[in-house]
């Protein structure tokens, strides 16, 4: 005879056992699942504190270390090599030969994994929790930039990297680089800077060059990149610069048969023709005043000039073979250099009075300090073995090794300020002299590699 | 009949009374001088040191007094003195200059000029060939065209300035007059530019309108010869315009693009261009490049030693004098170790 209540029972338990088996299993198959999602993930950087362009090296290759470095994969190997019992390797035996077993492991993440930590353990760290202060020669971004410049009114210098054309942004007080802008610009070969940050840049992706500006996007967050809107500003510019006070910017550009200087507004809005000429080859310089120097050959007689606003062209400087110029931003001071075999360099407070400096530079390579003291810091060559100085130097077949010199407008003196080579045995090329606005610090960019430097002018 | 005679000599003695230089002294016009003044240089710019001078056809200067005012001031006085030094200011203000003869204390001839100097400065560039916002001047290869600017500062009469477009332009080239290019407003020209290993004189002389000054410059133009440069085309960063591959030059990298620059290569505004004929070698071997890249080389050193002496020639199909070469030896570091391969580059095209 059948005990249906007692049968009844035994699967009634039997099922709840049943239930609990299946639920138990469920549960084991999604968080195997689970793991595994997120072990993706991981490998797609979902999660990954992002990386620190802080490196001397530069972000790019931070990117690569990075990647090594935060892979979990679980340790379970066998002995790895031997290789020294320094710190840094025994820690990387250590990782080869952990205790971890639990979990699916693989070798080739077990070495990235430990190859990433020897690295990071004989480089500097990327965020170190007390940044020390920078150098007094400091090399702040190891690849090429296209352009750096002072921010107004802060500690910061802003540059755009050449390979994405992001903006970072450097506190030369603290060393913290950041950067700011997510927005990919490939290529980008020069940039110039707007008092509040805002970029001109130019590429040259299908072999002719493009020239835009860019904005930094607001965003209320202040941790995250920013998107850079760009405007293209047209085809035919052979020249362009920022104004050192305000959001506008002049530019030579194609006309017909001739050029014309143009004034615009940042995106190229209000255009307006301030004067023409039949050249392109124009330096051009606007801070209180408009000053255009032509663009200079060794022995060729140059000459630059005060542009007015209706285009009235007053010569600053006539016939000086290979002529540079530099314009103080805010006063009538002017530096001029010439290169007719050999380079000199002189300095005009006034319409009527030009003094010899001794010391022999270009003024591309000098920089004023922004105040009404005529100071003044130049790049001098240590040495020249070139009789075509500037023919060779602007088409990058001649590089040379500069020590800083400070100059005083009106004493017409130079003194030497520091040399690199002599005092750290590096070679620089000093082109793109920037200042800031207390005067304390000088940027660079080194013409043999592109890359950027940092000068504290008071050690 | 013996009348005619008779009145023909009184008309002629009364003629030469009159004529004589005792009745000038006190009837001469000063409207008509018989002074002339005579400056060096003839076209003066501001600041220059002026020499001027005073002859005559009438009086001998050299046994006169000669009186000397600048801005009606005397600055120099004496017999026989028909020369002086004047300063002209920078500013490029006028300045006035007379010359007096006086004798008995009352002056017998004056002449007065205003000397309003003028600058004219000559600017020129080429269309030759440079890379992107290149800072050097576009010099100037055989073929190639150039631009001559002139910008003038001329006065009028009155002193005021005059606007470029209403003075005259006059071009030389070598000497020659150039009709076309010259004329009122004309300040730029343009010109075939010298021929290899040559030069060029370009003059102009420029005219305000109306009496108003004049300015004139000369300048010599020099042809340079096309050179070849070798950069390196990064993926990353582009090409390397800021520093040209030197000979020999190593690499860590076992593949590299580099492209051939011909420096001021005439008339041509981008590696683009169907004038400019590309032909590489690489260890004397010819190498197939891409035609629509014809500038653009890219070595890859696996299995072989790593050296490549890489030969460029570049010409111009329309300008048989340009031929620009260039040699190379370059070291990739990649496929070291593999002996006994006597491949010692693998060739490929960029695309």
């Amino acid at each position: 005879m059948i005990d249906w209540a007692r049968m009844f029972k035994y699967s009634a338990i039997a099922l709840v056992v049943l239930l609990f088996v299946i639920l138990g299993g469920w549960y084991i198959y999604l968080k195997k699942e689970t793991s595994t999602i997120e072990r993706v993930d991981e490998g797609r950087g979902a999660g990954v504190e992002e990386p620190s362009p802080a490196s001397t090296l530069g972000s790019t290759f931070s990117n690569i270390v990075s990647g090594f470095r935060n892979t979990e994969t679980p340790v379970n190997t066998p002995t790895g090599m031997e290789i020294d019992q320094s710190g840094g390797f025994k820690s990387f035996i250590a990782r080869l030969t952990g205790s971890r077993t639990n979990g699916i492991s693989s070798f080739s993440g077990t070495v990235k994994n430990a190859f990433g930590e020897l690295v990071s353990d004989i480089l500097p760290e990327r965020t170190p929790p007390e940044r020390p202060k920078p150098p007094r020669l400091w090399h702040a971004h190891g690849t090429a930039i296209a352009g750096a410049a002072f921010v107004a009114s802060t500690t910061n210098l802003r540059f755009m990297e050449r390979a994405t054309g992001h903006l970072f942004d450097v506190d030369v007080e603290t060393g913290e680089v950041k950067r700011i802008s997510n927005t990919l610009v490939p290529k980008a070969y020069g940039a110039s800077f707007a008092p509040d940050g805002s970029v001109i840049a130019w590429t040259d992706v299908n072999g002719s060059p493009e020239v835009f500006s860019g904005t930094l996007a607001t965003s209320s967050s202040t941790s995250s990149p920013s998107s850079l809107q760009t405007t293209d500003l047209g085809p035919g510019i052979t020249a362009i610069v920022p104004n050192v006070s305000t959001k506008q910017f002049l530019s030579i550009v194609e006309d017909g048969n001739s050029f014309a200087l143009m004034s615009s507004g940042w995106k190229g809005e209000d255009p307006v023709r301030v004067a023409a000429t039949a050249l392109r080859d124009w330096h051009i310089f606007w801070g209180e005043r408009i000053v255009l120097s032509q663009a200079p050959a060794t022995g060729i007689d140059g000459y630059a000039y005060e542009v007015s606003l209706n285009g009235i062209f007053t010569p600053l400087v006539r016939a000086v073979p290979g002529l540079t110029v530099l314009p103080h931003p805010r006063e009538s001071a002017l530096l001029i250099s010439s290169d007719n075999g050999s380079l000199n360099l002189s300095v005009s407070t006034s319409s009527a009075m030009r003094v010899g400096l001794s010391v022999r530079t270009i003024a591309d390579k000098c920089v004023w300090v922004p105040d009404k003291s005529l100071i003044a810091y130049c790049a001098v060559p240590e040495s020249l073995s070139s009789s075509r100085f500037l023919d060779e130097w602007y088409a990058g077949a001649l590089h040379t090794e500069d020590a800083w010199w400070k100059v005083d407008a009106k004493a017409g003196s130079a003194e030497l300020l520091f040399s690199p080579h002599s005092d750290m045995g590096v070679s620089l090329d000093v082109t793109a002299p920037a200042i800031d606005d207390g005067g304390a610090y000088l940027s660079f960019i080194n013409a043999r590699d592109q890359s950027l430097w940092i000068l504290r002018i008071q050690n | 009949m013996a009348l005619r005679p008779v009145l023909f000599l009184a008309v002629f003695i009364v003629a030469l009374v009159t004529a004589s230089p005792t009745a000038a002294q006190n009837s001469f016009s000063l409207t008509a001088s018989p002074l002339l003044l005579h400056f060096n240089p003839a076209n003066p710019e501001p600041g220059d040191l002026l020499d001027v001078s005073v002859t005559s056809l009438t009086f001998d200067v050299s046994e006169e007094l000669v009186l000397w005012y600048v801005d009606n001031e005397l600055v120099q006085s004496g017999v026989g003195v028909s020369r002086i030094p004047v300063q002209l200011p920078a500013s490029g203000d006028s300045t006035h200059i007379a010359a007096v003869i006086a004798k008995d204390q009352q002056a017998i001839a004056r002449i007065d000029t205003n000397v309003r100097p003028a600058t004219v400065d000559l600017l020129w560039e080429s269309d030759s060939l440079t890379p992107p916002f290149y800072k050097g001047k576009h010099l100037a290869s055989p073929s190639s065209r150039i631009t001559v600017e002139a910008r003038a500062r001329l006065t009028d009469t009155e002193g005021n300035g005059v606007a470029p477009t209403s003075a005259t332009y006059t071009w030389y080239r070598n000497g020659a007059l150039l009709k076309g290019v010259s004329g009122r407003g004309k300040s730029s020209a343009t010109f075939p530019a010298p021929l290899l290993f040559g030069s060029d004189t370009i003059r102009v002389i420029v005219t305000a309108p109306n009496g108003g000054n004049q300015a004139e410059k000369s300048i010599v133009i020099p042809a340079v010869d096309p050179t070849l440069a070798l950069y390196k085309d990064d993926p990353l960063f582009g090409v390397t315009y800021h520093s040209t591959i030197e000979n020999p030059s190593t690499f860590p990298e076992g593949e590299i693009t580099v492209i051939g620059f011909p420096l001021f290569a005439p008339r041509v505004f981008s590696l683009n261009n169907p004038a400019l004929e590309y032909t590489w070698l690489v260890n004397s071997r010819t190498v197939q490049i891409d035609p629509e890249n014809p500038w653009r080389l890219t070595i890859n050193a696996e299995n072989s030693s790593g050296l490549a002496r890489v030969e460029l020639s570049v010409s111009h199909l329309f300008d048989i004098t340009m031929h620009a070469v260039g040699t190379w030896n370059l070291l990739l570091n990649a496929g070291l170790g593999s002996e006994g391969n006597n491949s010692l580059f693998a060739p490929d095209t960029s695309l």
